[in-house]
Parts: structure tokens; C-alpha cells; sequence
């Protein structure tokens, strides 16, 4: 396979799905039962890009916007309804072995692993399903458990486990045969925030350490930020946005917040004079500004306020996307019922 | 430790399905309680049988070429052959599919309906092991009944082969049966239904040459009879050895056409596959 730095294509893919309809109470039951009305949904919508070797690329969206979807048509879990696309060279719903073997899937919401062996008998099935030479193997899983601090745990049925040191041990799965493009779709739903931090920082590692190309799906904005240097945003099967965090930000956020504190108290009226406020204590307040007025303001509130101190800010990357999304959702035409 | 019988394991691309047969066997040993019902439910139509049968030879000593001590351990061997034989793929694959679990499956180098063959077969070896004790105590309350196999070297590897295959065309019956699933998400009625007419194509509820004409032409175009019914007669001395070489070679053609069939269905179920559950 010739090393190109495109690893993985996508041309215009779109799925279509057929859905029952079912009206509600025991009447629609019976109804549905004698005549079935289907209807389609698109849940991948004409999608395009293209993942370099080596990337790391979050995919942002609204629950039901698409995202898991285009990864398991990139995963070759489904057939795409139409486009075409390439991962590795392959078309991945070919599900050749060669393929399977440079690739891997972790899904948030399902277990691989064997529920009540220990995790290292379902390393050893991995190791024979992905013909991991004996030495590899042995290698990996000691640099891995070590990275994942979970030497102690490989050992007891995978049951017993947290459901975070469980989300570890399907990393550890797989990645054991070194794949070429990790597919993460949602790792941390259901996480405390301690651990989705954790997990976070050994993916970051992970990632630096063996240039694994990775696409990774969530709807926690922390995941992106913190792991990805390009974001794809995706809504209704559209992709919305292909890019930089940095750059939507500056692209989209039409406010920036200024933070001020006061040598004395200060009404909370006198201060949404000045902009939208966000939050007021008498001595600190957050008030959102239109980017272009941010400096007359400023000047302002030195003159007019007691200001000790003053700071101004960029809206966060996840109030923009949010924004975004509620821009398109109210720009949509309403459903047919 | 698994990785000790694991270790053992056959060479080429073999070695991933003995492997989830051993991690099956051991996940099926962790149940114990589960598999020693799963082998009572095997016996308790054959023990019931028997009982009914013991009231019928009263007033008769052959029923169709059969004595009450050849029915009664053609009823003991069906228990422990079709307990130890009969997995169920399909209820496997339902849950698996329906559930969301075949998703990430779907992306691993590996034959999917072969590797649910395969764990199935790692509970069958957990289900014989507590079968056998069940067995042994059957055998010696109906110790005056039971007739012992007089098989010719021939014979007992006519029975082997039999056995062998009986089982592959059980559980290629299973993985299709499973298949069904992919495209009517719940598909647990028609195995119910598929199973109880089984219950009597099979020879499980009575030798099939009890069956009244018709149906017994049904049974003999079905590949229910070369389940365990066939292994089962082979070894009560039915069957002439070269009919048990005949009837090898037919149980080798259904697991060629279910092996076909599998195949088919399992590339057009898996073209119309949702992934559902997220």
C-alpha cells in the first residue's frame, strides 16, 4: 500500500435510513401490526473530506446529527446509500482482512470485551484475531496497562470493574494490534469528569506517541478542545464547519465578555447599561459585548465605574458551536408531522 | 488460566475460533447452574417419554422394530446426543443484533456467524460435562433397559463422523436461523417455531418411524433427521454400515447447502444492516 499522507476519503457519502412509523396507544399498536408505514431518514447527508496521516479530528454534533453514522460507514459497519469513500486505500463496507487488521473501533456505549472474564482473556482472543505476533503482544500490553495504570485490574472479571477502568480496558483492546486509524466514537459519555479527564490525557499520549491518524466523535466540547487541532462540525447529515477550533471562534463569535472587578459595590442595573450581563455579584461582573463595541465600552466602564481590575475574553468555543446549531436549527423548516 | 489451554490452540487462521471456543467454555463454566438446567430441560422429555413409553409396551413387545429396552435408551442417548449437540446460535445472534452488539464485531478480521458457531461450542463442552453425571444416573436407574452399542470398528467411526457432522448441520441451522435477524430485528417466534416443529422432524418427541406416513416424508426432505436422530440410531445398531456411510455423505451435501446458504444470507442481511442502539 503506497504511503500516501490521504488516509482516509470520503466523496459525497450519504446513508438513508427506513424507519416504521407507529402511532401511539394499543390502537396504533394494532394498526402498525396489520399495515406498516415506513418513512426514510437521512442521517448522512452528501458528506466530504479528507483525514491526513497522522491527524487528529473531532467530530462535533448534536445528538442524532450524523456523526456516529459516518463513522461506522468509515469503519465499514455499513454500506453507504450512495458517495463513496476510502480508508487506507480500501473501500472500508468490503470488510477485507487486510483492512480490518490496520483499523479499530471504540464505542462508548458497547462492550467488546468478554463481560465476565478477566480483560486479559480478552486481549489473548484479540491477539489470535488480529494474529499479533507473541513478543508484540507482550509488548504492547505491558506499555499500554502501564499507561493506562491498569496492571493490577487485567486480571478480574471485566464486570467488576468501574465503568471507567472498563472504557480503559476497551482501549487497551484495542489497540493491541497497533492499528493505523482509530475510530473513538464517544469514549467518554458517562464518565465523571475526573476520568474524562484522564482518558483524555492517555488518548493525547497514545496519539503523540504512535501518530495513530484518529477521528474521534463526541458531543462534550472538552474532547475536541483538548485533543483535536481540526474540528468537523456536523448537523442534520451536513458537514457545517471543517477546521480549526481557534479559527471558528474568531470565524462565529460575534461577543466578547469582559470581565470586570469593582473597588465597590455596584448595582447590577448600572451594569447592564453597558452590555448583556452574564452574571453580577456587586463586586464582579460578566457582561457579553459585540466585538466591535468592545473598546468603547471599555473605555467606558474605566470612566464612568469604580473598575479595579479588567479583563476581556473570547466567548468560549462551545457557546459558538451551540450558537451555530441553534442558527441552523431555527433556520430549518419545521418537520412534516 | 484460559491462556493455558488458549496456548494449546491450532495453527492458520483457526486459532481465533478455538481460542472464543475455550473463553467460551470457561465463561459457560462460571455458570454452572445455568448449563445443569439447560441439560435437565434436555432430559426431561426423554425421561417423561420413556415413562409413557414403559405403559405402552404392557400390552405389545415391538412397536415398529423397536423393543421397550431399544426405545428406552434410544430416548437416553437422544437426551444426552441432543443436549450435547444442539446449540443456539440464533438466539445468540438475535440478542447481539438487536442489542447493537454485532456493530463493533462487523470491523474485526473475523467471520462473525463462525466465531457464535464457536462460542456456542464452548458451552455445548460446559452442557456434556454436566450431562454425562445425568446421563450415568439415568442409565443406572434404567439399568435393566439399556441395551449396549455393539458397533464394528467401522461402525463406531461411521458414529464419530456422523456425530461430527450432526452437529456442524445443527449449528449452520443455528447461524442462518440467526441471520433472519438482520432483517427482522426480533426474530425469537420464528426459532420457537422453527424448533418445535424440529421437536418432532428430529425424531426428538418419537422415532421417526412412528410418524404417520406423511409426515414422516416431511421429516425424511428435512435436515432435522440428520441431527441427532442419525447418530442416535447409528449407535443403537439401526443402521447398516453401509447405510451409516450413505447417510455420512448426505449430512456432508446439507453442510455444504446450509454452508451456502449461510453465506448468502449473511452478505445480503449484512448489506441491509442498521447498526442500531447508537
Amino acid at each position: 500500500m503506497p504511503d500516501t499522507p490521504t488516509v482516509i476519503q470520503a466523496d459525497s457519502l450519504t446513508r438513508v435510513f427506513s424507519t416504521y412509523r407507529k402511532r401511539e396507544g394499543f390502537l396504533g399498536s394494532l394498526s402498525s401490526f396489520v399495515r406498516r408505514e415506513t418513512s426514510t431518514k437521512t442521517a448522512v447527508d452528501g458528506v466530504s473530506f479528507r483525514i491526513e496521516r497522522g491527524e487528529l479530528v473531532g467530530f462535533l454534533g448534536p445528538n442524532g446529527a450524523g456523526k456516529t453514522t459516518t463513522l461506522k460507514l468509515l469503519s465499514g459497519i455499513l454500506h453507504p446509500t450512495s458517495g463513496s469513500a476510502t480508508v487506507l486505500g480500501h473501500a472500508p463496507w468490503r470488510r477485507e482482512a487486510d483492512f480490518q487488521r490496520r483499523i479499530s473501533i471504540v464505542m462508548g456505549q458497547k462492550n467488546q470485551l468478554w463481560w465476565d472474564l478477566p480483560a486479559m482473556d480478552s486481549f489473548a482472543l484479540n491477539r489470535d484475531i488480529y494474529q499479533i505476533p507473541e513478543r508484540d503482544f507482550r509488548a504492547r500490553l505491558d506499555e499500554l496497562t502501564a499507561l493506562f495504570g491498569l496492571e493490577d485490574l487485567t486480571t478480574q472479571p471485566l464486570r467488576k470493574l468501574s465503568l471507567g477502568e472498563r472504557m480503559k480496558c476497551e482501549l487497551v483492546g484495542s489497540l493491541l494490534h497497533a492499528p493505523e486509524v482509530l475510530f473513538l466514537d464517544e469514549p467518554t459519555i458517562g464518565l465523571d469528569v475526573v476520568t474524562q479527564k484522564r482518558l483524555r490525557e492517555f488518548i493525547g499520549a497514545y496519539s503523540r506517541r504512535t501518530g495513530v491518524t484518529t477521528i474521534l466523535t463526541s458531543h462534550y466540547m472538552r474532547d475536541v478542545e483538548e485533543l483535536c487541532k481540526r474540528a468537523v462540525i456536523i448537523d442534520h447529515g451536513r458537514i457545517i464547519y471543517d477546521g480549526a477550533l481557534r479559527d471558528l471562534v474568531q470565524k462565529h463569535a460575534t461577543h466578547k465578555l469582559i470581565e470586570v472587578l469593582f473597588t465597590q459595590t455596584v448595582a447590577s442595573e448600572t451594569c447592564g447599561r453597558f452590555g448583556d450581563l452574564v452574571e453580577c455579584d456587586g463586586m464582579r461582573a460578566t457582561l457579553r459585548v459585540a466585538r466591535d463595541r468592545v473598546p468603547q465600552v471599555a473605555a467606558s466602564l474605566l470612566g464612568e465605574l469604580p473598575v479595579a481590575d479588567i479583563s476581556i475574553a473570547e466567548t468560549s468555543a462551545e457557546e459558538v458551536v451551540r450558537g451555530l446549531f441553534q442558527e441552523r436549527s431555527a433556520a430549518l423548516p419545521e418537520p412534516a408531522p | 488460566m484460559s491462556a493455558d489451554l488458549a496456548s494449546a490452540r491450532p495453527g492458520l487462521g483457526l486459532r481465533k475460533y478455538w481460542s472464543a471456543a475455550i473463553f467460551s467454555a470457561q465463561d459457560a463454566f462460571a455458570y454452572r447452574a445455568t448449563a445443569i438446567v439447560w441439560m435437565l430441560v434436555d432430559f426431561i422429555p426423554s425421561v417423561v417419554m420413556i415413562l409413557v413409553w414403559q405403559a405402552a409396551y404392557r400390552t405389545q413387545d415391538q412397536v415398529e422394530g423397536y423393543s421397550l429396552n431399544d426405545m428406552v435408551t434410544y430416548y437416553l442417548l437422544t437426551g444426552i446426543i441432543a443436549g450435547a449437540l444442539t446449540s443456539h446460535a440464533e438466539f445468540t445472534m438475535n440478542w447481539e443484533i438487536r442489542d447493537g452488539r454485532l456493530t463493533p464485531q462487523l470491523t474485526r478480521p473475523i467471520s462473525y456467524p463462525l466465531l457464535v458457531m464457536c462460542k456456542e461450542t464452548g458451552w455445548l463442552v460446559a452442557k456434556a460435562s454436566v450431562g454425562l453425571p445425568i446421563f450415568a444416573l439415568l442409565v443406572f436407574l434404567f439399568r435393566g433397559y439399556v441395551v449396549v452399542p455393539h458397533l464394528t470398528p467401522l461402525g463406531w467411526l461411521g458414529f464419530v463422523l456422523a456425530f461430527v457432522l450432526a452437529y456442524l448441520i445443527l449449528s449452520l441451522i443455528g447461524a442462518c436461523l440467526g441471520c433472519l435477524s438482520l432483517w427482522t430485528i426480533e426474530s425469537s417466534g420464528v426459532f420457537e417455531l422453527w424448533w418445535s416443529l424440529g421437536g418432532v422432524l428430529s425424531g426428538g418427541l418419537l422415532p421417526l418411524e412412528l410418524l404417520p406416513s406423511a409426515l414422516r416424508q416431511v421429516a425424511f426432505a428435512m435436515p432435522h433427521r440428520w441431527g441427532s436422530y442419525f447418530p442416535v440410531r447409528v449407535l443403537l445398531g439401526k443402521v447398516p454400515v453401509s447405510e451409516i456411510y450413505e447417510g455420512v455423505l448426505t449430512q456432508l451435501g446439507w453442510v455444504v447447502a446450509l454452508s451456502l446458504i449461510l453465506l448468502i444470507l449473511w452478505r445480503l442481511g449484512t448489506r441491509k444492516y442498521e447498526g442500531w442502539g447508537g
